[in-house]
């Protein structure tokens, strides 16, 4: 896991997208570094107030980058003027951490607004995080649907959902479809079992909403 | 005459048709300093020496003098009086230093030396650092300049007014920069965009600041917030009973110039 701390000085208080795409020098060159998929987490210690924008340059960046490679889609063939621009990245997970009271609701007030949900660990060992509390916007369904996931507390396909889950009176597809917006959110990961997808959680145990 | 945000067109008109009525100017508030140096500075009619009058007024002459490039050192001081301040842009780092804390520090206190309640002045310190990083973001996109922008504020008994002002690349130009709206052709419709309709420069990142909500919010306080860039202006008028925002054509101006005045 790549831990990115943002806190750059003794300056508890971080607005504006230029200070947090300083607070963020690093972290491309450090993803880029490892092979394969990189679970990240942004470490915002000491940090005790951002605003929407600090917010957008930072987690919000780092989230629609790892949405972007899952969307499938690729980088421009002439490199843009904006080094802050959003280019798919490999990212297994995206997490917020340390977040304090005021940046918890900073970042969960602007990904409502975005309709984008924000993973904030609450406990970790090592590169294992356990909990995590989910901000910003989650369909209900989707919400439902990581509920199953965390309570099966295995990698599942599809169908493990629709056999166990038999009361949610929703067939095989939808239970696919749901999980597949899930990884689109960056929510789980899959990889290919056979012809089938199957997913896993990059946490154990997760709460909703602040 | 005093000249302010709301007559600074009629100078700046009466200026281009070559009257001579900068004698007739007794003073300059923040924000119309600011337009009128930046307009000065850059403009495609700009007339032969009509400054000289002006800079006999504090305000422009330091407007005028940061456009122009002078004083090769910081000329912000932190000793400096602390109910105003000019502070020059020249890259990320500026924002990013004891000066500029220093800058911010100072507001917050001399908004509360003035009578402006406590929560407020915060508020208004963070909307003045947030249209501030503005400059870093938006005005210089992918061209190099000595002088990023110029900030200001000023701040009397009930009375505050601040100004963030460039000489950039104007947000026709910054707007036109995402796909999405490379086929726009006219500043006041990319003022709209962008203040009205939260439209932005970034791709893929979601809904700009707009500011809408928030220019409403500081224009409620008796106060006025106007934007100009290129040949457009943005602008929302705080009355009893009345608060619409507005946009309208006018002369060209070069970059784009915020001022907001909010009196309690």
């Amino acid at each position: 896991m790549t831990t990115h701390s943002l806190l750059r000085d003794k300056n508890p208080i971080r607005f504006g997208a230029t200070r947090a795409q300083a607070d963020m020098q690093g972290v491309l060159e450090s993803i880029r570094s490892q092979p394969g998929l990189v679970q990240v987490m942004l470490d915002y210690k000491g940090i005790e107030a951002v605003n929407g924008s600090y917010v957008r340059a930072s987690v919000a960046w780092m989230t629609r980058c790892g949405i972007a490679a899952r969307a499938g889609e690729t980088q421009p063939q002439t490199p843009s003027l904006d080094p802050w621009e959003i280019r798919s990245l490999p990212l297994r997970a995206v997490f917020a951490a340390n977040l304090s009271g005021e940046v918890r609701e900073e970042i969960d007030l602007y990904f409502k607004k975005e309709r984008l949900p924000c993973l904030e660990a609450m406990s970790w060992k090592g590169d294992q995080v356990g909990r995590v509390r989910l901000l910003g916007h989650l369909d209900q369904q989707l919400v439902r649907a990581l509920d199953c996931l965390v309570s099966l507390k295995k990698d599942v396909v599809a169908e493990d959902l629709w056999k166990a889950f038999p009361d949610d009176r929703i067939g095989l597809t939808a239970w696919n479809n749901r999980l597949s917006e899930l990884y689109q959110r960056h929510m789980v990961s899959r990889a290919k079992d056979g012809k089938f997808w199957r997913y896993s959680l990059e946490f154990k145990e997760v709460e909703y909403g602040i | 005459m005093r000249i302010d945000l709301k007559n600074i067109d009629n100078l700046v008109n009466a200026l281009r048709q070559g009257r001579a009525v900068e004698s007739k100017v007794e003073d300059l508030s923040l924000g119309a300093a600011m337009e009128l140096a930046a307009w000065l500075f850059d403009g495609t009619t700009k007339p032969q020496n009509p400054h000289q009058q002006f800079l006999a007024n504090r305000l422009f002459a330091e407007a005028w003098r940061l456009f122009e490039g002078g004083r090769p050192n910081n000329p912000w001081r932190p000793w400096d009086a602390v109910d105003e301040a000019f502070f020059p842009v020249r890259g990320a780092d500026s924002l990013e230093g004891e000066d500029w804390g220093q800058v911010l520090q100072r507001l917050k206190s001399a908004l509360l030396r003035n009578g402006f309640p406590d929560g407020f002045h915060k508020g208004m310190a963070s909307a003045f650092a947030d249209m501030a990083d503005n400059i870093i973001q938006h005005s210089v996109f992918g061209t190099v300049r000595e002088l990023n922008g110029i900030v200001a504020y000023q701040v009397r008994p009930k009375e505050v007014s601040f100004t963030i002002a460039d000489v950039g690349i104007g947000a026709l130009q910054s707007l036109s920069s995402n796909p999405e709206y490379a086929g726009l052709s006219s500043s006041r419709k990319a003022l709209d965009l962008i203040c009205r309709n939260k439209a932005s420069r970034r791709v893929n990142q979601g809904a700009g600041q707009g500011y809408n909500d928030l220019f409403i919010a500081l224009a409620s306080y008796n106060g006025l917030v106007r934007v100009r860039s290129g040949d457009g202006v943005f602008s929302i008028e705080g009355e009893i009973g009345r608060i619409e925002p507005q946009t309208a054509s006018l002369h060209p101006t070069p970059g784009l110039q915020l001022s907001v005045e909010c009196r309690i």
